[in-house]
Protein backbone atom coordinates (compact mmCIF):
# COMPACT_ATOMS: atom_id res chain seq x y z
CA UNK A 1 0.00 0.00 0.00
CA UNK A 2 1.59 3.10 -1.02
CA UNK A 3 1.41 6.59 0.40
CA UNK A 4 -2.58 6.90 0.78
CA UNK A 5 -3.65 10.74 2.03
CA UNK A 6 -1.96 13.42 3.71
CA UNK A 7 -0.84 12.58 7.41
CA UNK A 8 -1.10 8.92 6.87
CA UNK A 9 2.11 6.58 6.87
CA UNK A 10 2.75 3.94 4.49
CA UNK A 11 2.51 0.27 5.41
CA UNK A 12 6.32 0.26 5.70
CA UNK A 13 6.01 3.47 8.31
CA UNK A 14 3.21 1.86 10.60
CA UNK A 15 5.04 -1.83 10.82
CA UNK A 16 8.36 -0.36 10.96
CA UNK A 17 9.05 -0.66 14.58
CA UNK A 18 7.28 -3.46 15.36
CA UNK A 19 9.38 -5.56 12.97
CA UNK A 20 12.58 -4.29 14.40
CA UNK A 21 11.39 -4.87 18.09
CA UNK A 22 10.39 -8.58 16.65
CA UNK A 23 13.91 -8.84 15.09
CA UNK A 24 15.26 -8.01 18.56
CA UNK A 25 13.27 -10.14 20.23
CA UNK A 26 14.22 -13.07 18.07
CA UNK A 27 17.82 -12.62 18.99
CA UNK A 28 17.31 -12.38 22.55
CA UNK A 29 15.09 -15.70 22.72
CA UNK A 30 17.55 -17.51 20.65
CA UNK A 31 20.82 -16.51 22.05
CA UNK A 32 20.02 -17.57 25.92
CA UNK A 33 19.89 -20.88 24.28
CA UNK A 34 23.36 -20.49 22.74
CA UNK A 35 25.45 -20.21 25.41
CA UNK A 36 25.97 -18.80 28.96
CA UNK A 37 27.85 -15.43 30.52
CA UNK A 38 28.00 -13.56 27.54
CA UNK A 39 25.17 -15.31 25.53
CA UNK A 40 23.19 -14.95 28.52
CA UNK A 41 23.47 -10.96 29.36
CA UNK A 42 23.08 -10.51 25.68
CA UNK A 43 19.80 -12.37 26.15
CA UNK A 44 18.86 -10.32 28.63
CA UNK A 45 19.44 -6.62 26.91
CA UNK A 46 17.78 -7.85 23.86
CA UNK A 47 14.88 -9.78 25.43
CA UNK A 48 14.73 -6.64 27.81
CA UNK A 49 14.38 -4.37 25.29
CA UNK A 50 11.13 -4.21 24.17
CA UNK A 51 9.77 -4.79 27.68
CA UNK A 52 11.52 -1.59 28.60
CA UNK A 53 9.97 0.12 25.20
CA UNK A 54 6.51 -0.90 26.51
CA UNK A 55 7.31 0.66 29.61
CA UNK A 56 8.83 3.53 28.22
CA UNK A 57 5.67 4.42 26.15
CA UNK A 58 3.10 3.77 29.15
CA UNK A 59 5.31 5.65 31.76
CA UNK A 60 5.12 8.65 29.58
CA UNK A 61 1.08 8.98 29.28
CA UNK A 62 1.49 9.11 33.03
CA UNK B 1 -6.21 -17.74 32.84
CA UNK B 2 -3.35 -19.25 30.85
CA UNK B 3 -1.69 -16.08 31.59
CA UNK B 4 -1.98 -15.62 35.31
CA UNK B 5 -1.37 -19.24 36.07
CA UNK B 6 1.76 -19.41 33.89
CA UNK B 7 2.94 -16.20 35.74
CA UNK B 8 4.05 -17.82 39.37
CA UNK B 9 5.01 -20.75 37.25
CA UNK B 10 7.89 -19.31 35.61
CA UNK B 11 9.15 -18.85 39.28
CA UNK B 12 8.89 -22.20 40.00
CA UNK B 13 11.76 -23.09 41.72
CA UNK B 14 12.00 -19.80 43.82
CA UNK B 15 8.41 -20.36 44.92
CA UNK B 16 9.15 -23.76 45.76
CA UNK B 17 12.25 -23.31 47.62
CA UNK B 18 10.87 -20.38 49.67
CA UNK B 19 7.56 -21.73 50.54
CA UNK B 20 8.61 -25.79 51.41
CA UNK B 21 11.82 -26.99 53.47
CA UNK B 22 13.98 -29.31 52.10
CA UNK B 23 16.89 -30.76 53.94
CA UNK B 24 19.84 -30.09 52.61
CA UNK B 25 21.89 -32.80 50.84
CA UNK B 26 25.74 -32.39 51.23
CA UNK B 27 27.53 -30.60 49.01
CA UNK B 28 29.58 -32.18 45.88
CA UNK B 29 33.46 -31.41 46.88
CA UNK B 30 35.75 -32.23 43.67
CA UNK B 31 37.42 -35.63 43.69
CA UNK B 32 34.99 -37.07 46.95
CA UNK B 33 33.87 -40.14 45.51
CA UNK B 34 30.14 -40.33 45.36
CA UNK B 35 27.66 -43.06 46.50
CA UNK B 36 27.22 -45.85 44.17
CA UNK B 37 23.87 -45.91 42.83
CA UNK B 38 23.50 -49.86 43.85
CA UNK B 39 23.54 -48.57 47.45
CA UNK B 40 20.95 -45.20 46.69
CA UNK B 41 18.66 -47.83 45.41
CA UNK B 42 19.18 -50.18 48.19
CA UNK B 43 18.46 -47.29 50.96
CA UNK B 44 15.43 -45.85 48.90
CA UNK B 45 13.69 -49.14 48.69
CA UNK B 46 14.29 -49.61 52.89
CA UNK B 47 12.28 -46.52 52.86
CA UNK B 48 9.19 -48.30 51.05
CA UNK B 49 9.86 -51.85 51.50
CA UNK B 50 8.34 -54.09 48.82
CA UNK B 51 8.19 -51.45 46.29
CA UNK B 52 9.71 -51.09 42.67
CA UNK B 53 12.03 -47.84 41.58
CA UNK B 54 10.79 -46.73 38.25
CA UNK B 55 13.30 -43.90 37.63
CA UNK B 56 16.26 -42.57 38.70
CA UNK B 57 16.15 -38.12 38.58
CA UNK B 58 19.40 -35.81 38.56
CA UNK B 59 17.77 -32.67 39.03
CA UNK B 60 20.33 -30.01 36.78
CA UNK B 61 19.02 -26.91 39.58
CA UNK B 62 20.48 -29.69 42.67
CA UNK B 63 23.46 -31.70 41.82
CA UNK B 64 23.58 -33.02 45.51
CA UNK B 65 20.22 -34.93 45.17
CA UNK B 66 19.28 -37.91 43.57
CA UNK B 67 15.20 -38.17 42.79
CA UNK B 68 14.43 -41.54 43.20
CA UNK B 69 11.16 -42.53 42.11
CA UNK B 70 8.81 -45.63 43.70
CA UNK B 71 5.76 -47.56 42.84
CA UNK B 72 3.59 -50.17 43.63
CA UNK B 73 4.72 -52.24 40.49
CA UNK B 74 7.07 -52.18 37.55
CA UNK B 75 4.55 -50.81 35.55
CA UNK B 76 2.28 -49.09 37.50
CA UNK B 77 1.73 -45.53 36.28
CA UNK B 78 4.27 -42.93 36.84
CA UNK B 79 1.86 -40.38 38.10
CA UNK B 80 1.12 -42.39 41.79
CA UNK B 81 4.42 -42.73 42.21
CA UNK B 82 6.12 -41.30 45.47
CA UNK B 83 9.40 -39.62 45.15
CA UNK B 84 12.19 -40.09 47.46
CA UNK B 85 15.12 -37.11 47.66
CA UNK B 86 18.60 -39.03 48.11
CA UNK B 87 22.09 -37.70 49.11
CA UNK B 88 24.50 -38.47 45.54
CA UNK B 89 27.31 -37.98 48.45
CA UNK B 90 26.88 -40.26 51.21
CA UNK B 91 23.68 -42.24 49.61
CA UNK B 92 21.02 -41.52 52.26
CA UNK B 93 17.62 -40.78 52.22
CA UNK B 94 16.77 -37.01 52.64
CA UNK B 95 12.65 -36.62 52.22
CA UNK B 96 9.52 -36.88 50.47
CA UNK B 97 8.96 -34.10 49.22
CA UNK B 98 5.07 -33.75 48.70
CA UNK B 99 5.49 -32.39 45.55
CA UNK B 100 1.37 -33.09 44.43
CA UNK B 101 0.78 -30.87 47.68
CA UNK B 102 2.39 -27.87 46.49
CA UNK B 103 0.52 -24.59 44.62
CA UNK B 104 2.93 -24.85 42.42
CA UNK B 105 1.48 -28.43 41.31
CA UNK B 106 -1.59 -27.29 41.81
CA UNK B 107 -1.24 -24.34 39.46
CA UNK B 108 0.81 -26.88 36.70
CA UNK B 109 -1.79 -29.22 36.69
CA UNK B 110 -4.46 -25.95 36.26
CA UNK B 111 -2.25 -24.48 33.49
CA UNK B 112 -1.66 -27.73 31.64
CA UNK B 113 -5.52 -29.47 31.70
CA UNK B 114 -7.40 -28.11 34.77
CA UNK B 115 -7.78 -31.13 36.18
CA UNK B 116 -9.43 -32.49 33.66
CA UNK B 117 -6.45 -34.45 32.67
CA UNK B 118 -6.53 -35.57 28.61
CA UNK B 119 -9.81 -33.43 27.53
CA UNK B 120 -8.60 -30.62 29.41
CA UNK B 121 -5.11 -30.73 27.78
CA UNK B 122 -6.67 -31.19 24.13
CA UNK B 123 -9.17 -28.68 25.15
CA UNK B 124 -6.26 -25.73 26.13
CA UNK B 125 -3.96 -27.05 23.39
CA UNK B 126 -7.22 -25.95 20.76
CA UNK B 127 -7.52 -22.59 22.75
CA UNK B 128 -3.88 -22.21 21.90
CA UNK B 129 -4.34 -22.48 18.36
CA UNK B 130 -7.22 -20.18 18.53
CA UNK B 131 -5.34 -18.01 20.68
CA UNK B 132 -2.73 -17.43 17.95
CA UNK B 133 -4.56 -16.87 15.39
CA UNK B 134 -6.53 -14.22 17.26
CA UNK B 135 -3.06 -12.81 17.39
CA UNK B 136 -1.93 -12.98 14.32
CA UNK B 137 -5.24 -11.40 13.47
CA UNK B 138 -4.47 -8.16 15.68
CA UNK B 139 -1.10 -7.84 13.51
CA UNK B 140 -3.14 -7.50 10.23
CA UNK B 141 -5.89 -5.02 12.10
CA UNK B 142 -2.64 -2.86 13.44
CA UNK B 143 -1.74 -1.29 10.29
CA UNK B 144 -5.14 0.37 9.15
CA UNK B 145 -5.40 1.03 13.12
CA UNK B 146 -2.09 2.71 13.24
CA UNK B 147 -2.37 4.49 9.96
CA UNK B 148 -2.75 7.94 11.22
CA UNK B 149 -0.03 7.83 14.52
CA UNK B 150 3.44 7.38 15.10
CA UNK B 151 4.46 4.10 16.95
CA UNK B 152 3.94 4.18 20.79
CA UNK B 153 1.17 7.04 20.92
CA UNK B 154 -0.78 6.63 23.57
CA UNK B 155 -3.51 9.53 23.05
CA UNK B 156 -3.98 11.69 26.39
CA UNK B 157 -7.60 14.17 27.43
CA UNK B 158 -9.18 11.67 24.53
CA UNK B 159 -11.98 8.97 25.96
CA UNK B 160 -10.87 6.30 27.89
CA UNK B 161 -11.59 4.14 24.98
CA UNK B 162 -8.98 5.65 22.94
CA UNK B 163 -6.30 5.37 25.60
CA UNK B 164 -7.33 1.84 25.68
CA UNK B 165 -7.14 1.24 22.40
CA UNK B 166 -3.23 3.07 22.08
CA UNK B 167 -2.26 0.47 24.97
CA UNK B 168 -3.73 -2.49 23.40
CA UNK B 169 -1.62 -1.21 20.25
CA UNK B 170 1.56 -0.83 21.66
CA UNK B 171 2.03 -3.79 24.47
CA UNK B 172 0.78 -5.63 21.83
CA UNK B 173 3.41 -4.52 18.87
CA UNK B 174 6.14 -5.00 21.75
CA UNK B 175 5.38 -8.42 23.12
CA UNK B 176 3.80 -10.13 19.34
CA UNK B 177 7.33 -12.28 18.93
CA UNK B 178 7.41 -13.15 22.26
CA UNK B 179 4.35 -14.15 22.23
CA UNK B 180 3.93 -16.47 19.21
CA UNK B 181 6.84 -18.25 20.55
CA UNK B 182 5.99 -18.63 24.13
CA UNK B 183 2.11 -19.41 22.48
CA UNK B 184 3.10 -21.86 19.71
CA UNK B 185 5.55 -23.63 22.34
CA UNK B 186 2.83 -24.31 24.73
CA UNK B 187 0.60 -25.54 21.92
CA UNK B 188 3.28 -28.05 21.18
CA UNK B 189 3.53 -29.09 24.73
CA UNK B 190 0.33 -30.55 24.64
CA UNK B 191 1.05 -32.82 22.44
CA UNK B 192 3.85 -34.00 24.86
CA UNK B 193 2.29 -37.12 25.30
CA UNK B 194 1.32 -38.02 22.12
CA UNK B 195 4.87 -38.10 20.93
CA UNK B 196 6.32 -40.02 23.58
CA UNK B 197 4.05 -42.51 22.84
CA UNK B 198 5.03 -42.70 18.79
CA UNK B 199 8.39 -42.68 20.31
CA UNK B 200 7.65 -45.62 22.24
CA UNK B 201 6.17 -47.53 19.51
CA UNK B 202 8.62 -46.39 16.87
CA UNK B 203 12.26 -45.87 18.12
CA UNK B 204 11.83 -47.54 21.70
CA UNK B 205 10.55 -50.75 20.26
CA UNK B 206 12.98 -51.08 16.98
CA UNK B 207 16.30 -50.45 19.72
CA UNK B 208 14.83 -53.12 21.77
CA UNK B 209 14.38 -55.37 18.75
CA UNK B 210 13.40 -59.43 19.42
CA UNK B 211 14.17 -58.83 22.95
CA UNK B 212 10.28 -56.93 23.34
CA UNK B 213 8.99 -59.85 24.44
CA UNK B 214 11.03 -60.81 27.33
CA UNK B 215 9.49 -60.73 30.87
CA UNK B 216 11.33 -58.57 33.53
CA UNK B 217 14.10 -60.63 34.84
CA UNK B 218 13.96 -61.44 38.45
CA UNK B 219 17.11 -60.23 39.40
CA UNK B 220 18.39 -57.16 37.81
CA UNK B 221 21.81 -56.37 36.59
CA UNK B 222 23.13 -53.32 39.30
CA UNK B 223 22.33 -49.93 37.87
CA UNK B 224 25.60 -48.47 38.83
CA UNK B 225 27.37 -50.33 36.32
CA UNK B 226 24.68 -49.44 34.14
CA UNK B 227 25.24 -46.04 34.26
CA UNK B 228 28.95 -46.74 33.96
CA UNK B 229 28.84 -48.23 30.99
CA UNK B 230 26.42 -45.76 29.18
CA UNK B 231 29.12 -43.03 30.49
CA UNK B 232 31.48 -45.19 28.42
CA UNK B 233 29.64 -45.26 25.83
CA UNK B 234 28.70 -41.34 25.65
CA UNK B 235 31.69 -40.04 27.16
CA UNK B 236 30.59 -36.30 26.57
CA UNK B 237 27.22 -36.51 27.97
CA UNK B 238 25.69 -36.56 31.27
CA UNK B 239 23.18 -38.96 32.89
CA UNK B 240 20.07 -37.19 33.09
CA UNK B 241 17.36 -39.99 34.07
CA UNK B 242 17.77 -43.99 34.34
CA UNK B 243 14.25 -45.56 33.54
CA UNK B 244 14.00 -49.32 34.80
CA UNK B 245 12.37 -52.30 33.65
CA UNK B 246 8.85 -52.32 32.66
CA UNK B 247 8.72 -48.46 33.82
CA UNK B 248 6.73 -45.75 30.60
CA UNK B 249 10.37 -45.13 29.39
CA UNK B 250 12.06 -48.62 28.85
CA UNK B 251 11.58 -52.23 27.65
CA UNK B 252 10.34 -54.94 30.47
CA UNK B 253 14.28 -56.18 30.43
CA UNK B 254 16.28 -52.79 29.95
CA UNK B 255 17.20 -50.00 31.41
CA UNK B 256 16.63 -47.08 29.78
CA UNK B 257 19.80 -44.32 30.58
CA UNK B 258 18.62 -40.91 29.37
CA UNK B 259 22.02 -39.16 28.66
CA UNK B 260 21.98 -35.52 28.04
CA UNK B 261 24.97 -32.84 26.56
CA UNK B 262 26.91 -30.66 28.26
CA UNK B 263 26.15 -27.67 26.38
CA UNK B 264 23.36 -25.43 26.97
CA UNK B 265 21.40 -26.50 23.49
CA UNK B 266 22.58 -30.03 23.90
CA UNK B 267 21.70 -30.05 27.39
CA UNK B 268 18.11 -29.85 26.63
CA UNK B 269 18.79 -32.75 23.85
CA UNK B 270 18.44 -36.41 25.16
CA UNK B 271 19.64 -39.64 24.13
CA UNK B 272 18.89 -43.33 25.56
CA UNK B 273 21.19 -46.09 26.00
CA UNK B 274 19.58 -49.00 26.34
CA UNK B 275 21.00 -51.70 28.83
CA UNK B 276 20.36 -55.48 29.48
CA UNK B 277 18.83 -55.56 33.07
CA UNK B 278 19.67 -59.23 33.41
CA UNK B 279 23.53 -59.24 32.34
CA UNK B 280 23.98 -55.26 32.64
CA UNK B 281 25.77 -55.56 28.68
CA UNK B 282 25.22 -52.72 26.31
CA UNK B 283 22.00 -53.19 23.65
CA UNK B 284 21.74 -49.90 21.56
CA UNK B 285 21.94 -46.18 21.97
CA UNK B 286 20.57 -43.67 18.82
CA UNK B 287 19.75 -40.43 18.86
CA UNK B 288 16.06 -39.44 19.43
CA UNK B 289 13.91 -39.02 16.50
CA UNK B 290 13.14 -35.45 15.30
CA UNK B 291 9.87 -34.78 16.36
CA UNK B 292 10.98 -35.42 20.32
CA UNK B 293 14.24 -32.90 19.74
CA UNK B 294 11.96 -30.33 18.63
CA UNK B 295 9.59 -31.08 21.26
CA UNK B 296 12.67 -31.06 23.98
CA UNK B 297 14.20 -27.79 22.02
CA UNK B 298 10.75 -26.16 22.40
CA UNK B 299 10.46 -26.55 26.37
CA UNK B 300 12.60 -24.06 27.64
CA UNK B 301 11.61 -21.66 25.05
CA UNK B 302 8.33 -21.98 26.71
CA UNK B 303 9.17 -21.96 30.46
CA UNK B 304 11.51 -18.87 30.05
CA UNK B 305 14.22 -21.14 32.10
CA UNK B 306 17.33 -21.41 30.13
CA UNK B 307 19.17 -17.88 30.72
CA UNK B 308 19.25 -17.29 34.42
CA UNK B 309 16.77 -15.00 36.95
CA UNK B 310 17.16 -11.76 34.53
CA UNK B 311 15.85 -13.88 31.67
CA UNK B 312 13.22 -14.90 33.88
CA UNK B 313 11.88 -11.56 34.83
CA UNK B 314 11.99 -10.20 31.49
CA UNK B 315 9.10 -13.72 30.84
CA UNK B 316 7.18 -12.43 33.55
CA UNK B 317 7.33 -8.32 32.21
CA UNK B 318 6.54 -9.63 28.69
CA UNK B 319 3.62 -12.12 30.36
CA UNK B 320 2.27 -9.26 32.23
CA UNK B 321 2.18 -6.94 29.15
CA UNK B 322 0.33 -9.93 27.73
CA UNK B 323 -2.47 -9.90 29.90
CA UNK B 324 -2.97 -6.26 29.87
CA UNK B 325 -3.66 -6.79 26.18
CA UNK B 326 -5.56 -9.43 26.46
CA UNK B 327 -7.72 -7.45 29.02
CA UNK B 328 -7.90 -3.98 26.98
CA UNK B 329 -8.52 -6.32 23.53
CA UNK B 330 -11.76 -7.92 25.66
CA UNK B 331 -13.08 -4.17 26.97
CA UNK B 332 -12.96 -3.32 23.61
CA UNK B 333 -14.51 -5.76 21.47
CA UNK B 334 -17.26 -5.60 24.17
CA UNK B 335 -17.55 -1.71 23.81
CA UNK B 336 -17.05 -1.98 20.17
CA UNK B 337 -20.08 -4.63 20.01
CA UNK B 338 -22.38 -2.15 22.02
CA UNK B 339 -20.97 0.79 20.00
CA UNK B 340 -21.73 -0.79 16.85
CA UNK B 341 -24.45 1.38 16.02
CA UNK B 342 -23.09 4.50 17.10
CA UNK B 343 -20.16 4.38 14.57
CA UNK B 344 -17.19 3.07 16.69
CA UNK B 345 -14.34 4.13 14.54
CA UNK B 346 -15.98 8.35 15.54
CA UNK B 347 -14.53 6.99 19.06
CA UNK B 348 -11.44 5.29 18.60
CA UNK B 349 -10.32 8.36 16.74
CA UNK B 350 -8.86 6.16 13.81
CA UNK B 351 -10.23 5.24 10.49
CA UNK B 352 -11.50 1.96 10.06
CA UNK B 353 -10.45 0.07 6.56
CA UNK B 354 -12.67 -3.09 6.18
CA UNK B 355 -13.63 -4.71 8.88
CA UNK B 356 -11.45 -4.62 11.93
Amino acid sequence: MPRTRQGTHTVWAVYRWPVVIAAISALGLTFALLGDGFWDAASWLLLGSPALVGLHFLARRA
Amino acid sequence: MLCITGLPLIFHHEIDEFLYEETKATAIIPGRPLASLDVIEKNALAVLPGAFIQFLLWDRDEPEALLVSIAKSPDADFRDNRDLRMDVTTGAYLDEPDIRGRLTYVLLRLHTEMFLGLPGKLFLGVMGVLFLIAVVSGVVVYGPAMRKMSFGTIRKGRSKLAKWFDVHNLLGAVTILWVLVVGSTGVLNTCADLLIKAWQYGQLAEMVGEHGGRPRPAKLASVEAAVATARARLPNMTPSFVAYPGSVFSSRSHYAIFMRGNEPVTSRLLKPVLIDASDGSFTDTRDMPWYVQTLLLSQPLHFGDYGGTPLKIVWAVLDVFTIMVLVTGLYLSGKRRSARVRRPERVLGVERVGEA
